[in-house]
């Protein structure tokens, strides 16, 4: 078998592969390793590859194998980590060149439990700044490339664990989510991204941009890989105090289905006269079509709210809490800093100089709307209408158990095409933005490909804490459509 | 808020200061350009009447938990020390705060 | 001319005594501590890090909500207020802002006259404090110092913050009232409110007015470290606007700063616009939600009040309200008052007995009541002692010098020294009266001789006696035995 091989495999393969002695994790993580760092010249995927760290742990891993210890669930399985999330020893830049040095001394929640599980960290991965944007073309460390086409952007903000799943650098890859910073780039680089609950994955060692409305979730070419992940990393968490401590289900469960009878899926009425491209359109509707073949009853539904107010709003309470998460990057503890007279010269200048020009608009934005004048017009008024988006959700999933919707209303667009024009870019939130405001999971899976080759995919909604029937309908598809697969290469436009 | 440019401008350089970012005359033209329109896009709330949602951060989350009070030794803060731009003998150094611009007398 | 009065609001912040500081598990231990070293990712404030809300800061924050007979609020939330300075790591401090922990309480204060005063409080709120600063003058001073230093082992820790409604009327009664709030704070054992080493800050609002006129133009006063500063501070602001009204001057709404040293408050270094510290709820802290059973057991738990036991030992024990004053100060030394009487000690010798002897000891040794190396059975004996004039309060003092010396009894003490507790009569004393005589003869032979007019020689025999018997013999027996002699 051709080592390149171990690339395409799923997470499961290469658990299979180390069960049955057929190769070693060393040989996975090297092959990982080389391929990474031919491919990182035209995708520029990863700020930070872990080579050392990645070899020596694959060592060890291999040495506690042979020594009879009990693998974990994710053992030896490479894991590209998006770089707004802490990893202890390794400089987490969050895309920026306030953090360009920065080590924490410390790892996140989900690093330590994809750690006891047996994965190895290969890199962490590229990102708008802050996690702020929708191409990856906002970070200080250059942009990086849609795997499927190398003109276009990969989506963002975690464009490059998006890009490193697609091009086959690891089968599973964290990024953080917003507004729809992990479902975009999964949707433009024809991957699985989920963003799970509000509150149901600890954000300990998660970078904050915008603290009620960030999570951290799975990228991942299968839905088992993709379970699993979400398993291992929804472990509760105490020191998150927004992390809830419920007990979580088995995940995987939900994938055993052949059949939605009795199951609602719900699709928004006047999608197909949306200002969205036609290949997306046409996705939803192929999407659909499989539901109800498997026997799920297909309901028509409206969210007018979400759709006239949920931008507004969102711009509204990110940019905001963005201005607050932010306010300590002032060059005094650590990070970006000047040499300067006083204190003042030495906020300004480290403040302007180590940020990003998307950063400093939504810090702008964001302090206005909390100042005197702003705070009852802008702000409060959005968090109540926030209520007003959750009111709705909450009577739509009275009618249907899933959602079903597009990710973005375009396909993968030029990188430069909208980087000039902010709220251009702003639009390419319109379907994710309110699922982050009403804290529900959101998947986005791979249906297809555009007649140009580029990856087309399609958004699954459900209640609170009801991943599972997002799974349960996402299997159904992935049982029609198959898996996500990897453009290596070779294969590349 | 006044939302004519001159305003804007105003606005814009009171919002940068009060969050401490420097920014050049190309940079503050870009964003009050680029701030009108956003906040036109803002405008849309207005049009809500939320007069009966009731005060926003009490809800249904579950309330947050209490940590017992009890001390847990962290002891990596001389990883901490090292990586700050400006330290001497273990503290964290910054510049001038207060000029001293009192008269001679 | 009618007369300005004074009107005054205190803000108060009360550093509370739990062992963690108020979102993390560092230490709150930070006087004398290595800089830097009781300090963690949430308290610094690191990329990544999240607040936790420490019990026993709400517990001790409720406590003297309901003390101070407040409005407990069961769902109450925590608001970042944003602000940029070197002591604050996340550039915002975690605080409340319009749902407090309690509202609507009050505080008696004491006047002269005896009459109370009621000052109502307003508000009580939990938030972190900031790290401190060193600058590098040579007077510390921050103005012009080229540069400053910062330690974070104080960020983080739990800070009550208490604010009065402007409801006192002069310089002596904030004095008073931050008096009774340190009392109160001490005897619920939230803090050791300690003006001098920061765990107690008062910052004053004043303006003044005339009575049924408007309310005048409020100064904030800070940096009072004392109390004596308290007072000085606000009766020389109440001064220097008195001056500026009777010529004619605007009085400047501002912050000014009470100078130790010269014994003035000036200006604060102006701020060209005022600071707008955008304060939203905290979305990393889901609201505090406290039980109401919660809240009336710590009710129910609430330890005797100072004003109450005062009350109590004025009436129960027959105390004067300075005696009262002196013993419930301390809630160690009040309970051990307590105890000392259920022991069998007479009060008002008990009383005495701790307003000198013991709060000297306690004083000196910088300890608590409870630490005495003494049982208290084994003091409320040597007062019964005293209070029987089995030993005179001279011996009683060497005696228990000697028991807190060596951790030993009454008796044992009283057997080292070669005292005999009870009295020295009969033929003992006789003996011991003779013995005196004899040595003493050409005295005798005097008073015989009638040369003792003034009875100055009688009593000086008498005092050798009463030195012979270490004050065991009573003094009339004493006397009557030398008369009878001569």
């Amino acid at each position: 078998m051709k080592s390149s091989e171990f690339l395409k495999f799923s997470a499961f393969d290469l658990m299979s592969g180390y069960r049955k002695g057929e190769f070693i994790v060393s040989d996975v993580i090297e092959t990982a390793l080389e391929y990474i760092e031919i491919n990182e010249r035209n995708l520029n995927a990863l700020i930070t590859p872990m080579y050392e760290e990645a070899r020596s742990r694959a060592w060890m891993l291999d040495a506690a194998l042979a020594r009879g210890e009990e693998p974990g669930s994710l053992f030896g399985v490479p894991v590209v980590i998006k770089d707004n999330i802490t990893t202890d020893g390794v400089r987490t830049t969050c895309g920026s060149k306030m953090l360009e040095n920065w080590i924490p001394p410390f790892s996140a929640h989900v690093v330590k439990c994809l750690e006891r599980a047996g994965a190895v960290v290969i890199g962490k991965a590229n990102m708008d700044e802050f996690a702020m944007g929708s191409s990856t073309e906002y970070s200080a460390f250059g942009p990086t490339l849609n795997p499927w086409d190398l003109s276009k952007v990969p989506g963002g903000s975690s464009g490059g664990s998006a890009a490193s799943v697609a091009a086959g650098y690891a089968p599973v890859a964290l990024g953080s989510d917003t507004g729809g910073s992990i479902r975009q780039p999964a949707a433009f680089c024809g991957v699985y991204g989920l963003k799970p609950t509000y509150g149901l994955v600890s954000r300990y060692g998660l970078v904050a941009f915008a603290s009620s409305l960030d999570q951290i979730g799975p990228f991942a070419r299968d839905l088992k890989d993709l379970a699993l992940v979400l398993q291992i990393i929804s472990e509760p968490d105490s020191c998150d105090a927004t992390c809830v401590r419920k007990e979580r289900p088995n995940y995987m469960e939900f994938l055993n289905v052949s059949s939605l009878e009795g199951f609602r899926v719900g699709y928004l009425s006047d999608y197909e006269s949306l200002e969205i491209d036609e290949e997306v359109k046409k996705g939803v509707t192929e999407a659909l079509k499989i539901c109800q073949d498997a026997g799920a009853e297909i309901i028509e539904v409206e969210l007018p709210i979400s759709a006239r107010y949920g931008l507004p709003c969102y711009y509204t309470i990110a940019p905001a809490e963005a201005s607050s998460s932010l306010a300590r990057f002032d060059g005094v503890r650590y990070g970006f800093s000047v040499e300067a007279e006083d204190l003042q010269e030495l906020y300004l200048k480290s403040r302007g100089g180590g940020f990003g020009p998307e950063v400093k608009r939504r810090i702008l934005i964001g302090t206005f709307v909390l100042s005197s004048s702003g705070y009852e017009t802008y702000y409060l008024q959005a968090q109540k209408a926030r209520k007003l988006v959750v009111k709705e959700f909450d009577e739509v999933f009275l009618k249907v158990d899933v959602l079903l919707l597009p990710t973005t209303p375009t396909l993968p667009f030029k990188r430069g095409e909208k980087i000039s024009d902010p709220v251009k870019v702003y639009m390419a939130d319109l379907f994710t933005i309110p699922v982050n405001l009403a804290g529900l999971p959101g998947l986005s899976m791979k249906l297809s490909s555009s007649s140009l080759g580029l990856p087309v995919g399609v958004q699954l909604v459900s209640k609170k804490f009801c991943e599972g029937d997002i799974l349960k309908t996402a299997s159904i598809i992935e049982q029609a459509v198959g898996p996500a697969t990897t453009i290596m290469g070779g294969d590349r436009k | 808020m006044d939302i004519t440019p001159e305003g804007l401008v105003e606005d814009i350089r009171r919002m940068a200061r009060l969050a401490m970012i420097e920014l050049n005359k190309e940079e503050t033209k870009q964003i009050v350009e680029q701030f009108k329109s956003i906040l036109d896009q803002l405008q849309a709330l207005r049009e809500l009447d939320t007069s009966d949602i009731n005060h926003f951060p009490l809800d249904d989350r579950d309330p947050t938990p209490w940590r017992s009070d009890e001390v847990i030794m962290w002891n990596r803060y001389n990883e901490v020390l090292s990586q700050a731009p400006a330290s001497e003998d273990g503290y964290f150094k910054v510049p001038q705060i207060v000029r001293d611009d009192r008269n001679e007398e | 001319m009618s007369e300005f009065i004074p009107v005054i609001g205190l803000e108060i912040h009360v550093q509370l005594a739990t062992k963690s500081k108020m979102f993390c598990s560092c230490s709150t231990d930070y006087i004398g501590v290595k800089p830097n070293s009781h300090v963690c990712p949430v308290c610094l404030g690191l990329p990544g890090s999240l607040p936790l809300i420490n019990e026993k800061a709400i517990m001790y924050a409720i406590r003297t909500a309901l003390a101070m007979r407040c409005k407990v609020n069961t769902h109450t939330i925590f608001h970042r207020k944003h602000y940029f300075y070197p002591d604050l790591p996340k550039a915002y401090q975690i605080s409340q802002y319009d749902l407090p922990l309690a509202v609507d309480g009050y505080l008696d204060v004491s006047e002269d006259d005896g009459e109370t005063q009621r000052i109502r409080i307003q508000r009580l709120h939990l938030e972190e404090d900031a790290g401190k600063l060193v600058h590098s003058t040579a007077s510390g001073r921050l103005m012009g110092a080229e540069y400053s230093l910062v330690d974070y082992n104080r960020a983080g820790v739990p800070l009550m913050e208490i604010v009065t409604h402007p409801d006192i009327t002069s310089a002596k009664q904030a004095r008073e009232f931050v008096t009774r709030l340190r009392q109160l704070v001490r005897y619920l054992g939230v803090s050791d409110g300690d003006m001098e080493a920061g765990s107690l800050r008062v910052d004053a609002n004043i303006s003044i007015m005339k009575p049924g006129c408007e309310y005048g133009e409020k100064v904030e006063v800070k940096n009072m470290n004392s109390l004596r500063a308290l007072e000085r501070a606000l009766e020389y602001e109440y001064e220097r606007q008195k001056e500026a009204k009777k010529e004619g001057k605007a009085i400047v709404s501002e912050t000014r700063h009470w100078d130790d040293g010269a014994n003035i408050t000036i200006p604060s270094r102006s701020k060209e616009e005022a600071e707008d510290y955008r304060y939203f709820p905290d979305p990393d802290i889901p609201p505090l939600v406290v039980d109401e059973r919660v809240i009336v057991q710590l009710c129910k738990e609430l330890p005797e009040l100072p004003w109450e036991v005062r009350s109590r030992f004025m009436s129960d024990y027959d105390l004067s309200s300075d005696e009262a004053e002196v013993l419930t100060e301390r809630r160690d030394v009040a309970l051990l008052m307590d105890e000392l009487v259920k022991e069998g000690a007479p009060t008002k010798v008990a009383s005495n007995w701790i307003r000198t002897e013991i709060l000297r000891v306690l004083n000196e040794r910088g300890i608590s009541a409870e630490d005495l190396p003494v049982q208290t059975s084994e003091i409320a004996g040597l007062l019964s002692l005293v209070d029987r004039g089995d030993l005179s309060t001279t011996a009683a003092k060497e005696v228990f010098n000697l028991m807190l010396e060596k951790s030993i009894n009454v008796e044992e003490a009283v057997k080292i020294l070669g005292l005999s507790t009870g009295k020295l009569t009969g033929p003992e004393l006789e003996a011991v009266i003779d013995k005196v005589l004899s040595e003493n003869s050409d005295v005798v032979e005097e008073i015989r001789a009638g040369k003792d007019k003034k009875g100055k020689k009688i009593k000086f025999l008498q005092g050798i006696v009463m030195r012979e018997t270490k004050g065991q013999a009573d003094p009339k027996e004493v006397q009557s035995f030398i008369m009878s002699k001569i």
